[in-house]
């Protein structure tokens, strides 16, 4: 289900804007968009998974399919056909094709829209007080209305007489969602036009949309977090300030009624004509043609009011589907690296410290060249325009932002809002900084269709001396090799990372990235018993000599290394303890044991954690006889800086730069621990006996 | 317990919309705002008031589901999803000369529920009535106060079987029966390919009668788990279309699961699910031991493998468990006779990587791997989804160079063209003239694809695609 969620597909197919005013004249339909909704076609292709007939042998497969289950009711369900045999004998929908054509040019007097009784659907679309501010979700077939209505208060107001701050217009560009916009749109400014007492008693934009069903509530979710509560919040403050929406819906309303009276205008004519006359209805028009195809929509509400809207685009993703689920867009970015934020939602949040630690040792990929980006945001303007810029330009995708901040002299937080903000806006992608000593394959998700017209922008952007994208990502193919091996001499290596950079950001390879486990094996739990039960003893001894006994044998099981130590792991055990807990009781004694996360590791597996580090120094341990005494040491001083991070979820690339190590040393004691990507699990002498488990992935 | 209540409604001549049952009463608050003095209790859903528009909506509009979200009563009740289908039905006998009537469900939030099932629901309700209405005017004649009645206990007798067991069959009268079914939406199942290799997650003898499709009984008794499509097509004498959709089925309604073919040339290398999956779960470490240990050979069973779904697993857990207290032995031995243990084969897994063929790893853990089913080793990683195939793409480069744009087009019509010849010569006969080996070198076929296609091994693809005349061929994998 998550995968199929991964396509865009706004599944947007209408606006419809609804008025009511105080007339009593009943609610009006005052502006949609597009004019011939369901004839519109939508450019945004449709990620329908039947339609990728790419089989040479049956390319009508998947049309046959489909059509043999029309009458099984549960059948897979198609889902572009409006599926007539759902409606009854009267249905209008089942008639579009035939209504649609009669009315496409006739005046617009009892229409249909959308295949349904114009008056009809508006009266519906207008309901009452109670969804005031609230998400209002019909459906109708297979057609989905969803809106916020907003009324007037019930003195017929827009706004409270009270003083109040002055407000701001909302934010100019993008961030819209920020704090300028009040909860209840009820900020005022204290003297303009006291006495107005609206006309306008509700209005409401409403969104047409058709998704299938299993994805209906996650498509209305978004669309509706995403643009239409935004939206409608921005409408609720220019009308609250200055009757925006009044205005504009009256104006429209009458240059309408006037074009009809003419009578020579087509439906589509006149909403041509409307576009024309009022920003409103632009603005209504931009959403929908931003929106339906996935782009951004910059709206201007209004002269000075300005905002951005988009439902953000999945861009990367850890989990590649298998043959029988639903595929992810080819060329999605396939990775685990996506610790730092990147949603709406980490927008909003103030950032703690603890995500800009998380986030330090991540760097942006920007995905078109910094000089557009920064002419876009000067176009743009909006508050982050002058910074913006200077960033866009130190950003390099080999350097951290740790890096970046000394360079560029700018403050981590800094750093983190502009990315988070060209994230956001789908300027760029984080990624863990590119290294020539780092591994990357070729992405299992890339997107071979895509090959002639890549080799195309690759031929025209890098020098004709290296090789050609096919033999470069022939190179990548074979067992994985730290990128520099591919790199024939210093002097290339910068334009090899500039290439690595274009082949990231085109989605044609992805990071291998490493992770380890603990492994403890028979041996070292047998020794960590046997070690244990001499400490017991000789505790136990002292007590006795003390005389007493039960305090002191309290102390001393939590004077166990890890007790002292960390005493919350104990109580926290038995949540994520289950996993350790089976271990103990069905396999621990037999066979050896993965330690999933040393930060939480079970008493019983601190021990075992102890005794290993403690071993390092020893001799007679087998793990270590291979090694020099200064080795040993200097595993023994790094162990706590490194074992944490083997836990299966922490790449080890990560680790020098979040411990701020040197590479060359975390690496050489990978090797030490049994980090060994080129031999089989045994080694050379038939012995199953590194420390560390590793696995790579990307 | 989706269904929260039945609400029957139709328009009164004199009072409007009005609600004539409701299973359980008082689920809708009926009187609007005059109702303050109630206190509104945890059992009211919404309010009459709110929804009435919507259940009785102008005649227009009558004829169409119509689901409505509605505002929760408290704030902090959860919005309810009402499903009702308006039926308007002309006639001079009635007053006003039309009868507007509704039988909505109401359901609980739709992250809970699948509401595209009950649709179908509604709908069959609204056409019934509708019938009997328009026979024997089943609904206008009925003048039982709330509460009471035969359509009172019909909605009681419809929201009980359907909460508890899914489906009704409700007798209205000598000759109409209520007969109605949940089913779950299901996804579109996915694509079928000549070279996939599908496998049974459930025992199908025992599902299968003699009234299945003839294609189905043919096909199924070659559906193990290594025979391609097309293989199985061949072994059964049915058509590669037919079996194909055959498949589909299966997969639509989850009965099998879809592979690669192995080959001891095959790479597979570990995803993302590794960690949450193998590494971290000590019962599919068993579970994978038992299945993959050759020592078991004789006695085992073809489905010890368990796939995802919850109640294999669990059965699989409980096999788990028992076998473990009784004996351990199934963990297998390596050519020494060590065993291997759990974390022996997450080892053997982490093993496998890009660019390492299967017979490659094999001889690097030849010692270990001794007494391992090498083909169901990885499969369980594919079928868990914590491996996947690495597969293998020819490209020709000099097909997509710069300069060769127009060659590009004039190619890609040939092989638009050998399609369509290719798709009436299927329709024709079943003598079909083969494709030829360029126009799989764009990147976009699959050795499998392609050894499929021509029914060959991947050795003598390699042998074809070094052929002179192909200009340079580049190897890629993904």
């Amino acid at each position: 289900m998550s995968s199929t969620i991964s396509v865009p597909d706004p599944c947007l197919l209408a606006i419809l804007l609804v008025c009511q005013t105080r007339e009593g004249s009943g609610p009006e339909l005052v502006y949609h968009w597009p004019p011939d909704p369901l004839t519109y076609s939508n450019p945004s292709k449709r990620s329908d998974w039947d339609a990728t007939t790419d089989d040479y042998d049956s390319s009508s497969d998947s049309e046959d399919y489909s059509s043999d289950n029309d009458d099984d009711d549960f059948g897979p369900v198609s889902r572009n056909k409006l599926d007539v045999s759902v409606h009854g004998p009267g249905s209008k929908l089942g008639r579009i094709a035939s209504t649609k054509s009669d009315h496409e040019d006739s005046k617009t007097k009892d229409s249909t829209l959308l295949g349904l009784d114009e008056d009809g659907l508006v009266a519906l679309l207008a309901p009452d007080r109670s969804w005031h501010k609230r998400k209002f979700e019909l459906s109708i077939n297979d057609l989905t209305f969803v809106g916020r209505p907003v009324f007037a208060k019930h003195d017929g107001l827009w706004r409270k007489r009270k003083r109040a701050k002055a407000a701001k217009p909302p934010a100019e560009t993008s961030d819209v969602d920020t704090t300028t916009e009040d909860e209840d749109g009820t900020q005022q400014t204290p003297n303009q036009d006291q006495s107005s007492k609206s006309q306008l008693m509700m209005f409401h934009v409403v969104f047409v949309m058709n998704p299938p069903p299993l994805d209906h509530s996650y498509r209305v979710k978004e669309m509706y977090d995403n643009v239409i509560k935004k939206f409608s919040r921005a409408l609720q403050w220019v009308q609250v300030h200055n009757e925006y929406v009044w205005k504009q819906a009256e104006s429209l309303h009458s240059r309408r009624r006037q074009l009809l009276a003419a009578s020579t205008h087509s439906r589509k004519a006149v909403m041509k004509d409307l576009l024309e006359s009022s920003s409103l209805a632009k603005a209504l028009m931009s959403v929908f043609n931003a929106i339906s195809t996935s782009r951004i929509a910059s709206v201007s509400l209004g002269q000075n009011v300005s905002m951005s809207l988009q439902i953000p685009p999945v861009t990367s993703t850890s989990y590649l589907p298998s043959l029988t689920e639903p595929p992810i867009p080819p060329g999605l970015w396939l990775t685990t690296a996506t610790e730092t934020p990147s949603s709406s939602e980490d927008l909003k949040k103030q950032t703690s410290s603890s995500t800009l630690e998380l986030a330090k040792s991540y760097t942006l990929l920007l995905k078109s060249p910094p000089h557009r980006i920064a002419k876009d945001v000067q176009v743009a303007g909006g508050p982050l325009a002058s910074h913006l810029p200077k960033f866009v330009a130190a950003l390099r995708p080999t350097k951290s932002f740790f890096k970046l901040t000394n360079t560029a002299q700018m403050s981590l937080p800094d750093v983190q809002l502009l990315a988070r903000h060209l994230i956001y806006w789908r300027r760029a992608i984080a990624i863990p900084p590119l290294h020539q000593r780092d591994t990357y394959i070729v992405s299992p998700n890339a997107d071979f269709r895509k090959l002639r017209e890549a080799c195309r922008s690759y031929e025209a952007q890098f020098p004709s001396s290296l090789p050609s994208l096919p033999r470069l990502l022939n190179l990548l193919s074979g067992i994985p090799r730290p990128f520099m091996t591919l790199i024939p001499s210093h002097d290339h290596k910068d334009i090899y990372m500039l290439v690595l950079a274009w082949l990231m950001r085109n989605g044609w390879v992805t990071q291998l990235r490493t992770f380890a486990y603990v492994r403890i094996d028979t041996e070292v739990k047998q020794r960590s018993k046997e070690k244990e039960r001499e400490m017991r003893a000789s505790i136990a001894q002292d007590a006795k000599i003390d005389g007493a006994n039960d305090i002191k044998k309290d102390d001393a099981s939590s004077n166990e290394p890890n007790g002292t130590e960390r005493p919350s792991f104990v109580s926290r055990q038995s949540s994520d303890g289950r996993q350790s807990l089976k271990n103990g009781r069905m396999i621990n004694d037999k066979g050896a044991t993965l330690i999933m996360s040393p930060p939480k590791a079970s008493p019983e597996e601190s021990r075992w954690l102890n005794y290993l580090h403690n071993s390092t120094l020893r001799d007679d341990d087998h793990h270590f006889s291979s090694l020099s005494n200064e080795e040993r040491e200097e595993i023994h001083r790094y162990w706590p800086n490194l074992t944490k991070y083997f836990d299966g979820s922490t790449a080890l690339e990560s680790v020098p730069i979040k411990e701020n190590l040197k590479r060359k040393l975390v690496w050489s004691l990978y090797g030490k621990l049994g980090l060994d990507f080129d031999r089989g699990v045994e080694d050379s002498k038939g012995m199953n006996n590194s420390i560390i488990v590793t696995i790579r992935h990307w | 317990m989706s269904i929260k209540a039945v609400i029957y409604s139709r328009f009164d001549p004199q009072e409007g919309p009005k609600i004539v049952h409701q299973v359980p009463e008082d689920s809708i608050s009926i009187s609007g705002s005059l109702d303050t003095s109630i206190n509104l209790s945890s059992e009211v859903l919404l309010s009459f008031s709110t929804v009435s528009r919507f259940l009785i909506p102008r005649q227009s509009l009558c004829n169409n589901l119509v689901c409505l979200t509605s505002p929760p009563s408290t704030p902090d009740s959860s919005p309810c999803i009402v499903v009702s289908y308006p039926v308007c039905i002309k006639g001079e006998h009635y007053p006003r000369n039309e009868f507007i009537f509704n039988f909505a469900l109401v359901l609980s939030p739709p992250d809970t529920t699948d509401v595209p099932s009950y649709k179908s629901v509604v709908t069959k309700l609204a056409h019934l009535m509708r019938g009997l209405e328009e026979q024997t005017r089943f609904l206008s004649d009925d003048v039982s106060p709330p509460g009471t009645g035969k359509i009172y206990s019909l909605c009681e007798t419809l929201i009980e079987d359907l909460n508890n067991y899914a489906e009704c069959m409700i007798p209205i009268d000598e000759v109409n029966t209520l007969n109605i079914k949940l089913f779950p939406t299901l996804p579109n199942p996915a694509p079928v390919k000549a070279w996939h290799v599908p496998l049974f997650t459930v025992r199908i003898e025992s599902l299968m009668d003699e009234n299945w499709d003839l294609t189905m009984q043919r096909v199924i008794p070659f559906i193990n788990g290594v025979n391609s499509v097309k293989k199985i097509a061949l072994l059964a004498d049915a058509d590669l279309k037919l079996t194909k959709s055959c498949v589909r089925h299966l997969l639509y309604y989850g009965c099998v699961l879809l592979l690669d073919i192995f080959s001891f040339n095959a790479i597979y290398a570990p995803t993302s699910e590794f960690t949450s999956m193998i590494a971290s779960d000590s019962e599919m470490q068993a579970e994978c031991a038992r299945y993959v240990n050759t020592a078991f050979e004789p006695a085992r069973q073809e489905n010890a493998i368990s796939t995802l779904d919850v109640s294999s697993s669990l059965k699989s857990s409980i096999a788990a468990t028992t076998t473990a207290t009784v004996d351990d032995d199934f963990w297998p031995l390596t050519a020494c006779g060590d065993v291997i243990d759990g974390v022996g084969v997450v080892q053997l897994f982490a093993n496998l990587r890009q660019g390492l063929t299967v017979r490659d790893w094999y001889k690097s853990n030849s010692n270990m791997l001794a007494n391992i089913d090498l083909r169901r080793f990885i499969t369980f990683g594919v079928i868990k989804g914590f491996l996947y195939r690495v597969h293998r793409y020819a490209i020709q480069t000099n097909g997509l160079k710069v300069d060769s744009r127009n060659e590009a087009r004039s190619r890609s019509a040939g092989v638009s063209l050998g399609k369509q010849t290719i798709d009436r010569e299927n329709k024709g006969s079943k003598n079909r003239k083969t494709m030829p080996l360029t126009s799989f070198l764009d990147g976009t076929h699959s050795f499998d694809e392609v050894c499929t296609y021509y029914g060959i091994s991947e050795k003598e693809l390699l042998r074809r695609l070094s052929q002179t005349h192909l200009g340079e061929v580049v190897v890629l994998c993904r």
